[in-house]
């Protein structure tokens, strides 16, 4: 807070303060002399109020001076300044907007969007400064403001739109403050024009702060921040939050749910809120699949699922979207969201086992659960023995998309070197190791390359004494994402009798890792993860994925194929994990991560052309197109993220057009009005570093605040009254009369 | 405006009469032309009582001028039934010369009603008698109710002088031992003293079985506190000086004097003493009331 006086030479006259002691030090009046018989009891009263009187005498004479005093500071006209005063607006000043044009500003309130209430709240500030003066137009969606006249920065804001993706504010402060304190003019003032929506803002203080502070300590010009909210007193709006399918890469015939979830943010705080009635329509691929009416409490979320159309067709990617329909909504971007998916053929998975139909049986129960020829299909299984492996007259391993050897005794180094290229190449490996298994086979040179562990013995628990696969090292693994800790619960109830303990490897094996282990931490589930074109990884189990019918006979090693639901969720999910496709999302929201599609390893691509979303889209060749096997990232700027429905049209070799997409949503955050608080504010730009308003005519008295300061006059007269009031209390209390009876005497007492 | 005979009773109609025996008169005719309108109305200060003439009686106390007027014998009731012996102790000290607007000095305001009480007091047939002091009795006055007894004390009242440095509590120690009887004494003092020894002086004379009435009066100036600005207050008596804010001290000189009569009062009333608390600016008839309450409870 600073301090300054417009009629400064008036407060020279607080030393009139000084009035009552100089008149009471050299006019004092010469006492009236009186012979007064009754002095002891003057003599008496003096020695007993001598202190009070003393006490009395000094408040007194200091009420009289602050009279005076403060009646001279009232005449200086003190203001008071929270930043540095601006002065007059005929005054040149360096002019710092900064438009929040994030997509919450799209918000309609009365017919008009934030945007455009904030245009005209920043033309009235713009149209009152002086033609010398400069204004820098800063967008928080594009970086980069030059110095305009106050007529060409006019323009400038005529031409500011909304994009889904925009700079922090924070950001976007450290660019004007660094305009702005280049420039040299008496005055410098920031305006931020914000719905003022937590989420466009990050933690932690405004950047360029550190300038403003040099420039007030160096007293080189006068600068004055005003953050003037621009949202609505009442919020109202519905957003589809999340709208998903179960996957983006799913297997024909496979159940594939689209998950959306439907909130009604309402800042009312009045009782008795209704609920948002809405028809959620769900369309795939432009046909309308479904709709639902829904009811939506205030303040609250409404999870709406569809199902996906079956048999759709292979081979193809496929857009969605889920609307939301039924009544105007004042902020429309998040009505609708998009999403992709793809349908592939169903994937090929080889179990390899020296006793087919014997360790194989519950794997093959779990991936194909109903073998009747009419049952869609999510894997095609096929078996194979060990001996096998490498016949070539049998289909080539790179064909299948995961490959289980189970119990297998013997493996010879060929068929590792079979194995070992499989993974190489992108491939999935699972053992399931049991009884049979020779730990000098497991434990060659070539085996070494892709297994995360070596044999080294069976533990065999005595008489009825078990363990259990007790714990998911890591639940958030894309094998156990689905199921969290349900999963984890179910695993830890599975009873375990005997299982292979791991010969120590000293340095750690490259790329290996527990997933789960037994309750005494001995690793149950082992993942290593081979790097190549494409990443393959091998599962090692170290308790077989089967079991014989005698609990707790030699061969029994386990329950788990039979304990519960974990072994069936386990090896189903097994599959596509090893095969890739997990991580394969064609979903991507504005501003997050970047657009990373996978590309067909088997394909050697020539071209891409990138194809924004609506009906008519401007081709954009992508520069670079990735060596085979790689992951094709797509750059786009912040202005280029639309949303929508993306088409990538490739190129392959021999000019074959293959087609890839994704789906691009406005981000989740531009649908959460939450506001700052004053504490947030204070934490962005200091406690006393900025004049908040909260509409337009609370701007209008904060800019005559920030330009005159406050005025203490009112305030001054107001302490020169309570001060006036005490004196009068003072001396009446001091000079109180005694009522003439009380004075006179009394009447006689008759004894 | 015509004078009425209660205008008397007031202190600045009475000091323009210059006559002692004539101020006495004016008030005490002042004051009973008062009572006629009172619920005292009917008492006679001038006769106690008549009754009929019984054989046995003396006959020369037979009442002439009522047998006169109406033709039957009635005497007087003997005096001696109803005499009261009293004596006005008045304090010659020279702070009782004090007068701050140059009206009525304290003394004159008490000789005035000693004389006006005196008056009363030999019409009645009461022996009154007089005693002065300032360091130690000074003047006396034996008492008596014949006419002439009221000129005697008028006269000495008249030539009395306040004037020097008194000694209350070693004065009044000596009044009670000139006392032989039972009587009452009518003490006139500012009492500007040391109370504690004042009021040990007193006692005695209670404890020797006297009736005491004490007229404390104070000037008007050091009952009301008048002044204003800075005044320089000095004691006439011991010519000590202080200067004070009368405006800052006034509220607090004033609760001192109340706490003053108050301490006198208190101690009084516990010894059935009358404390009659009065100054230079009031009527008198308070003061010759009490009297007369005092002598009807002895009666």
């Amino acid at each position: 807070m600073e301090m300054s006086l417009i009629n400064a030479g008036l407060a020279a006259g607080a030393a009139l303060a000084a009035l009552p002691v100089i008149l009471h030090l050299f006019m004092r009046q010469t006492p009236k002399h009186v012979i007064f018989p009754a002095l002891r009891l003057v003599r008496e009263r003096q020695r007993r109020s001598k202190k009070r009187l003393r006490v009395k005498n000094w408040l007194l004479l200091l009420a009289r001076m602050a009279i005076l005093a403060l009646m001279a500071l009232a005449l200086s006209r003190p203001t008071l300044y929270s930043q540095v005063p601006l002065g007059d607006q005929s005054v040149p000043t360096a002019l710092g907007l900064v438009f929040d044009t994030s997509l919450s500003m799209k918000y309609r309130d009365r017919d008009r969007t934030r945007l455009e209430e904030a245009r005209e709240r920043a033309r009235e500030i713009v149209e009152k400064l002086p033609d010398s003066s400069q204004v820098f137009v800063v967008d928080s969606s594009e970086p980069g403001s030059t110095g305009l006249s106050p007529a060409a920065a006019l323009k400038r804001i005529d031409e500011l739109t909304i994009h889904p993706v925009s700079r922090p504010l924070n950001v976007a402060m450290g660019e004007v403050y660094d305009k702005i304190v280049g420039v040299d003019k008496p005055a410098r003032a920031v305006y931020v024009l914000t719905d003022l929506a937590k989420t466009a803002w990050v933690a932690g203080p405004a950047e360029g702060l550190d300038k403003v502070e040099k420039l007030k300590k160096e007293k080189k010009g006068r600068m004055a921040t005003f953050v003037l909210r621009l949202t609505p007193r009442e919020i109202q709006n519905l957003s589809v939050a999340t709208a998903e399918p179960s996957s983006s890469v799913v297997t024909q015939g496979e159940a594939v749910a689209i998950r959306s979830r439907i909130h009604f943010e309402n800042s009312s705080e009045a009782p008795g809120q209704p609920p948002a009635r809405r028809t959620v329509e769900y369309f795939i691929d432009g046909v309308k699949k479904g709709e639902k009416l829904v009811e939506i409490p205030p303040k609250g979320d409404l999870e709406v699922d569809f199902p996906s159309p079956p048999n759709l067709k292979e081979g193809e990617l496929h857009r969605g979207e889920i609307a939301l329909r039924g009544a105007p909504d004042p902020f429309e971007d998040d009505d609708r969201r998009y999403f992709s998916f793809k349908v592939r053929p169903a994937m090929k998975v080889l179990l390899v086992t020296d006793r087919p139909g014997v360790d194989d049986f519950f794997v093959d129960s779990a991936l194909v659960p109903d073998p009747s020829p009419k049952a869609p299909q999510v894997y095609k299984v096929e078996r194979r023995k060990t001996s096998e492996l490498r016949d070539p007259g049998k289909t080539a391993l790179s064909e299948y998309a995961c490959i289980f050897l189970l119990n297998a005794a013997s493996v010879d180094e060929a068929s590792w070197g079979a194995l070992s290229g499989y993974v190489r190449e992108g491939g999935g490996l699972v053992i399931g190791a049991g009884s049979r298994c020779n730990p000098a086979s497991y434990d060659t040179a070539v085996a070494g390359q892709i297994l995360p562990g070596a044999l080294d013995r069976i533990v065999a628990l005595e008489g009825t004494s078990e363990t259990h696969i007790g714990k998911v090292v890591d639940v958030t693994h894309p094998l156990f994402a689905s199921y969290g800790q349900d999963l984890a619960t179910e695993l830890a109830q599975v009873p375990v009798y005997r299982y292979w303990s791991l010969r120590k490897q000293d340095p750690p094996i490259d790329g290996a890792r527990t997933l789960l282990s037994y309750d005494d931490g001995t690793p149950c589930l082992l993942e290593r993860t081979i790097q190549g074109p494409k990443a393959g990884r091998v599962f090692l189990w170290t308790t077989p994925l089967s079991r014989t019918a005698k609990s707790r006979g030699p061969e029994a090693w386990s329950e788990f194929p039979i304990k519960n639901w974990s072994f069936w969720a386990m090896m189903w999910f097994t599959v596509p994990y090893m095969a890739g496709t997990t991580d394969d999302t064609l979903n991507f929201e504005a501003g997050g991560p970047p657009v990373m599609l996978h590309l067909e390893p088997t394909i050697r691509y020539k071209s891409f052309t990138l194809l924004g979303p609506g009906p008519d889209p401007k081709p954009s060749p992508i520069a670079q197109p990735p060596s085979r096997g790689e992951l094709l990232e797509i750059a786009m700027t912040p202005q280029q993220q639309q949303p929508g429905q993306w088409t990538v049209k490739a190129l392959a070799e021999g000019d074959r057009p293959v087609t890839l997409g994704f789906s691009f949503n406005p981000p989740r955050a531009e649908s959460q009005f939450e506001p700052m608080e004053k504490t947030d504010l204070d934490a962005v730009f200091g406690k006393d570093g900025y004049l908040f308003a909260e509409d337009a005519d609370k701007l209008k008295e904060i800019v005559d605040t920030g330009r005159f300061g406050t005025e203490l006059f009112p305030f001054l007269m107001f302490l020169i009254l309570l001060v006036v009031t005490l004196e009068s209390i003072l001396a009446n209390t001091f000079y109180k009369e005694t009522p003439k009876a009380g004075a006179g005497g009394t009447s006689p007492t008759a004894a | 405006m015509a004078v009425t005979v209660e205008s008397y009773l007031k202190p600045e109609v009475i000091r323009q009469v210059a006559r002692l025996d004539l101020r006495a008169k004016f008030i005490v005719e002042g004051f009973i032309a008062g009572l006629h309108a009172s619920p005292f109305h009917g008492f006679s200060v001038e006769f106690s009582e008549h009754r009929k003439y019984t054989a046995g009686d003396n006959i020369s106390d037979i009442d002439w001028n009522v047998y006169a007027k109406t033709d039957r014998f009635y005497i007087k009731k003997f005096q001696a039934e109803t005499n009261l012996t009293g004596y006005l102790v008045m304090d010659l000290s020279g702070s009782m010369g004090y007068t701050y607007r140059q009206e009525l000095t304290k003394f004159e305001y008490s000789i005035s009603l000693a004389a006006a009480l005196c008056y009363m007091m030999i019409h009645q047939q009461d022996p009154v008698g007089l005693i002065a002091f300032d360091r130690k009795v000074s003047q006396s006055l034996a008492p008596g109710s014949k006419r002439s007894q009221l000129g005697n004390i008028l006269s000495l009242l008249a030539k009395l002088k306040p004037e020097g440095t008194t000694e209350i509590e070693a004065s009044l120690h000596q009044v009670a031992g000139m006392l032989r009887h039972r009587s009452l004494v009518m003490l006139f003092s500012d009492l500007l003293g040391e109370p504690e020894s004042i009021l040990r002086a007193i006692h005695r004379l209670r404890h020797a079985g006297h009736d005491i009435i004490v007229f404390h009066i104070l000037d008007e100036a050091e009952a009301q506190f008048p002044f204003e600005g800075m005044v320089r207050l000095e004691d006439n008596e011991t010519h000590e000086i202080i200067e004070v804010d009368a405006d800052a001290i006034k509220a607090d000189y004033l609760e001192e004097v109340e706490q003053f009569r108050a301490k006198y009062r208190t101690d009084c009333v516990r010894s059935r003493i009358d404390y009659v608390p009065l100054h230079t600016g009031m009527p008198f008839d308070k003061a010759l009331m009490s009297y007369l309450l005092t002598r009807q409870a002895r009666a």
